[in-house]
């Protein structure tokens, strides 16, 4: 009788893979890490060189963020990152709630109902995620110039569907195409009209995908950028916006702006952490059809 | 209770045309079968009926009200899906009382049905478990059951019975009836197996490739298939078909088979109508306990064969019977001692013959 013992091959390879992990983890958590510590770091501790590890930590950076106060060095101004947040919570909030409630819906006719054009129509929404978003900026801005939609929320609003919009179609036209029709069929038999079938019977059926995405959405929405800088301006910065509005002219705020960051990544990372489990299983959901 | 009547039904999906211009009266009451192979059209029409596919061109009647643009909640039709569709996060009680809700019923009222529908089809000890968790036979029961908890003008199974193994689906074909008659509601069954339509239904529709091909009593179908088509899909094992020639021997009319020469006298009763096809090549067909095989040569033998197989099956044998290169299926006595090989000698009981034109594939005699 043989019996092979776990080879020195199978625990090189574990050694291997961890490797490998703890490799990607670096690439990943070294930089977040490195801003955690800049955010609490006095100013001349954020230009030391070579970098300190060890180092009194200050709040003095949050408090410039939040408040606009500063003990030395600066002057106390009131600073708009306050308002950036809400700008965020607003804009991206309200692009979601607005994917959510006509993607769902386009989602469902596109899944469900027969029309000329259906998969033209849904790849068209799908292409919006081809482009970049600076080869659409200048037509979209001349036109909220025109329209009054620059540098307000609506308009933000409405840009941002061009993020969350496709995302929200495509992913939850495959979870309605994972429901049986006969499952919303028998509804309408047994009494229902179809807005009743609709959210008593697939509406929960979908939802845990629906939750996770939609928050995958909005965490793409939070993060975005371009259409901050451009489209919008003090009145309606972002958190993104706001962040980069620490690199000056006259000087680079690498304490203020780690603060700042850490700050903006904060509720994505809380939101993808809480909604993990749902999210892995959402995304998979659709694809595996029963 | 309703009587149904479509009238020029269609039913297009784009240029494919799944029901093309089907007539059917559907009695007050009645246990109406649609039966035919798939992609026939019937489950279509049963959408239609339902209120769930859009209706092409055509008319449906329920008693003397056009309901094509009705909405299905306002048909009042109860409907069995193949696929059950029961609702996954809801416990069987929660399903079966979902049409009482859906309308509106009062809390007691909904809970009196449900008690009472949980014990015609004994489905109380799994009232509190989500479809997932019970059998595939008590998920078709729950399935029955929101059918029934209402009491609707019509009920509509859509081939309720072909997902459970065969030792339930012949238990719950019983149910099935016996629940039809208990309510002596208006109901129409759709089916692929013929056996079912035939235990089942006071009337088959047998369809095929959109066109009603006949429309009758099981006996009817049975024994008087308007065409080919209807006599090769009703009945287990099917119709034996012999291509023969009408011939007039010695005074004595007489189908002459193509191939072997038998003969088969033609019997007094259709005589008269066979008289102008001399010559005339028809298929005459024979089920398979008209047949009487033998061992030995009988006087009255007509044709003779050698045994291809023989299936003992306990309460009748199946004998096949080689003729001339075609296999002839027959019903004999579970004791039938033949092995492969062997020459055998069959007698058809003429006067159960159906006669068909190959031509036309229709029955030269009801037709």
């Amino acid at each position: 009788m043989h019996f092979k013992r776990p080879g020195w091959g199978k625990t090189l390879g574990a050694i291997g893979m961890s490797l490998g992990l703890i490799l990607v983890l670096a690439f990943i958590v070294l930089p977040l890490l490195w801003m955690l510590l800049m955010s609490f770091k006095s100013r001349t501790d954020v230009m030391a060189i070579p970098p300190k590890i060890v180092f009194t930590p200050t709040l003095v950076n949050y408090q410039r963020l939040f408040f606009g106060t500063q003990k030395a060095g600066y002057d106390a101004v009131p600073s708009d990152f306050p308002r950036a947040m809400v700008n965020t919570i607003i804009i991206a909030g309200g692009a979601t709630l607005l994917s959510v409630i006509t993607g769902t819906l386009a989602a469902y006719a596109l899944a469900r109902l027969h029309f000329k054009g259906r998969d033209f129509m849904a790849f068209s929404v799908l292409s919006f995620r081809f482009s970049p978003a600076l080869s659409i900026i200048l037509p979209v801005y001349a036109i909220y110039r025109r329209l009054g939609l620059y540098n307000t929320h609506i308009g933000l609003i409405l840009i941002y569907q061009t993020i969350s919009l496709p995302l929200i179609i495509w992913v939850v036209r495959s979870y309605i195409e994972s429901i049986p029709v006969d499952l919303e069929q028998a509804a309408l038999v047994d009494g229902y009209s179809w807005w009743g079938a609709f959210t008593r019977i697939l509406l929960p059926l979908i939802a845990p995908g629906l939750a996770a995405t939609s928050v995958l959405a909005f965490v793409f929405c939070w993060n975005n950028f371009t259409f901050g800088l451009l489209l919008g301006a003090a009145e309606t910065h972002t958190l993104t916006v706001a962040t980069s509005a620490f690199v000056s002219y006259e000087q680079v705020l690498w304490g203020v702006m780690a603060a700042a960051s850490i700050v903006t990544i904060l509720p994505a990372m809380v939101f993808i952490f809480l909604v993990q489990r749902w999210l892995i299983r959402g995304l998979t959901f659709g694809a595996v059809k029963a | 209770m309703s009587t149904i009547a479509l009238r020029s039904l269609w039913k297009k999906y784009g240029k494919v045309e799944a029901v093309k211009g089907i007539n059917l009266q559907i009695q007050d009451g009645e246990f109406f079968c649609i039966l035919g192979p798939s992609g026939c059209g019937k489950t279509s029409t049963m959408r239609m009926i339902a209120g769930i596919e859009s209706i092409t061109a055509g008319e449906i009647w329920f008693d003397n009200q056009l309901v094509n643009d009705l909405a299905p909640v306002k048909r009042d039709v109860a409907m069995a899906f193949e696929t059950y569709a029961l609702y996954p996060p809801l416990t069987v009680k929660e399903n079966l009382a979902f049409p009482l809700e859906a309308r509106g019923e009062p809390k007691a009222r909904i809970n009196e049905r449900v008690e009472e529908v949980a014990k015609i089809l004994d489905l109380v000890d799994v009232l509190d478990q989500k479809p997932a968790q019970i059998s595939g036979g008590h998920q078709q029961r729950v399935s029955l059951g929101r059918c029934i908890i209402r009491k609707p003008r019509v009920f509509l199974f859509d081939e309720p019975l072909s997902h459970v193994d065969s030792e339930a689906r012949r238990k719950m074909r019983g149910e099935v009836k016996r629940l039809q008659q208990m309510f002596k509601t208006t109901s129409v069954y759709v089916t692929h197996d013929q056996s079912e339509a035939m235990a089942l239904a006071d009337r088959i529709s047998v369809m095929n490739l959109g066109e009603v091909q006949q429309t009758g009593t099981p006996n009817e179908i049975y024994h008087h298939p308007h065409n080919l088509f209807v006599a090769d899909f009703i009945g287990e094992p099917p119709f034996n078909f012999f291509d023969c020639s009408v011939v007039s021997d010695g005074g004595q009319l007489a189908f002459r088979t193509q191939v072997g020469n038998h003969r088969i006298l033609v019997p007094n009763t259709i005589k008269e109508r066979m008289g102008d096809s001399l010559d005339r090549v028809l298929r005459v067909g024979v089920r398979p306990m008209y047949i009487t095989p033998s061992l030995v040569e009988q006087e009255d033998s007509q044709i003779h064969g050698t045994v291809y197989v023989f299936e003992g099956l306990g309460e009748e044998g199946v004998l096949t019977v080689d003729v001339d290169g075609s296999l002839i299926r027959i019903l004999t006595e579970p004791d039938f001692e033949g092995k492969p090989g062997d020459r055998v000698w069959l007698n058809v009981d003429s006067s159960r013959i159906q006669v068909f034109d190959p031509k036309t594939t229709n029955n030269v005699l009801s037709c």
